[in-house]
């Protein structure tokens, strides 16, 4: 090892943390009422902060990571992040807006260590997994207003969920869920509409 | 965007890691034997401290968030943290004490990336979910002495988990576990028992 070797071995994690720095200061800068917690980590594009649209008193939880690249070498889908008004957004959570628009409408909850994904990898045989593009045909993930997704739950790329429905906690979502349902499990189906009482399955924290 | 917004955007974070340090010291200092990773994030209101019971011993991994409301406006049930002496709280869980008591018995671990919530919001149709008060008829989590629950578990509001059981990885747990038994799933349900404890346990 080389006297270079050490060098950027302490330079390295500094720089990094500097650009995490700037990264969250223009995002707080942007967003006046935006709470972000200071271990939150912003990963954007420097040019590209026009691609996260945050509304009006959202919460950005301890250790959440979100990730915005609006343009990938890997994706022809630019990536978005639009949150609405007053969502909180929980402690550990994982939203990956790449290849695909993650939108959160007003009033909705992601609680903790959850996982949102706009674009997947590609399974087919043979080809190094994490190097070819990403699916383009499923993409994105539409959040509708007041909704909660309970904590450790997967979102997977192509899902929509509609208004005022609940996603139980650790559940692995896939496709549509209908407005005012409540959904749960792995993989997630219907449990219940909200309203009626049938108390057997969990519900979301 | 006014100067007053980049003001803003570079003095908040630090003041709230400040404040952030001042917690963590005043837990630390009550409870010298804990052995906490600078990492954790302590979250509570300055006066109520006292509703932070830490045995003995007690060791908290990275990344862990503990949250101790004893009021709060949402709810009228205080919200307390016991942790038994020598328990364990691994890399990356949350522990949300606030709406309902959270307790850990003696010698128990709470695996990494755990969810434990002491109070849920409600769900009735036609509310603002978040901005209503929470449930107060299942609330707190009690956890026995010598449990171990598996990483990525989550712990609803109204668990008992009884002494000696075991949680499988990836489980979601509510309601009652009788103490010596493995559990697991979503939701988490009977895998096995755990056969009679042995004496001096």
């Amino acid at each position: 090892m080389s006297l270079i070797d050490y060098v950027s071995a302490f330079l390295k994690p500094l720089k990094k943390r500097a650009t995490m720095s700037i990264l969250a200061y223009r995002v707080r800068a942007r967003n006046r009422t935006l709470t972000a917690h200071p271990t939150s980590i912003w990963d954007y594009g420097y040019h590209d902060l026009h691609a996260i649209e945050i509304g009006e008193g959202v919460t950005v939880g301890p250790y959440a990571l979100v990730l915005v690249y609006h343009r990938s070498p890997l994706s022809s889908i630019p990536g978005r992040l639009i949150i609405g008004d007053r969502c909180a957004i929980s402690f550990g959570v994982c939203i990956r807006a790449a290849g695909g628009t993650v939108r959160i409408g007003n009033g909705s909850a992601v609680a903790a260590n959850s996982v949102l994904i706009a674009a997947n990898h590609m399974i087919k045989p043979g080809e190094p997994r994490f190097k070819v593009k990403w699916d383009e045909t499923f993409s994105g993930i539409e959040i509708g207003s007041n909704v909660w997704v309970g904590a450790g739950c997967v979102l997977l790329p192509g899902v929509v969920i509609g208004d005022d429905a609940v996603i139980a906690a650790g559940s692995v979502v896939k496709g549509t869920v209908p407005s005012g349902e409540i959904w749960g499990g792995v993989p997630a189906r219907k449990l219940r509409r909200i309203g009626e009482q049938n108390a057997a399955e969990p519900e979301s924290a | 965007m006014s100067v007053g917004n980049h003001v803003r955007a570079f003095v908040t974070p630090l003041r709230k890691r400040a404040v952030m340090s001042l917690l963590s010291h005043r837990v630390r200092a009550r409870n010298p034997t804990m052995d906490a990773h600078p990492t954790v994030i302590w979250d509570y209101g300055y006066r109520d401290i006292n509703a932070l019971e830490i045995g003995k011993d007690v060791w908290i991994g990275p990344n862990v968030e503990i949250l101790v409301y004893h009021r709060s406006p949402s709810s009228s049930v205080p919200g307390r943290l016991i942790l038994g002496d020598g328990s364990i709280i691994a890399l990356g869980a949350e522990i949300r004490a606030a709406g309902g008591t959270i307790r850990v018995g003696k010698g128990s671990g709470v695996g990494q990336y755990n969810v434990v919530v002491a109070a849920n919001h409600q769900m009735r149709p036609g509310e603002a979910r978040f901005h209503t008060g929470w449930d107060e008829e299942r609330c707190g989590v009690d956890i026995g002495e010598n449990v171990w629950t598996g990483a990525g578990c989550i712990i609803l509001p109204g668990t008992v988990i009884g002494d000696n059981s075991v949680i499988a990885a990836g489980s979601v747990v509510r309601g009652t576990i009788p103490p010596g038994e493995l559990w697991g799933g979503v939701p988490a349900k009977r895998i096995k028992s755990l056969g009679p404890a042995k004496s001096g346990e």
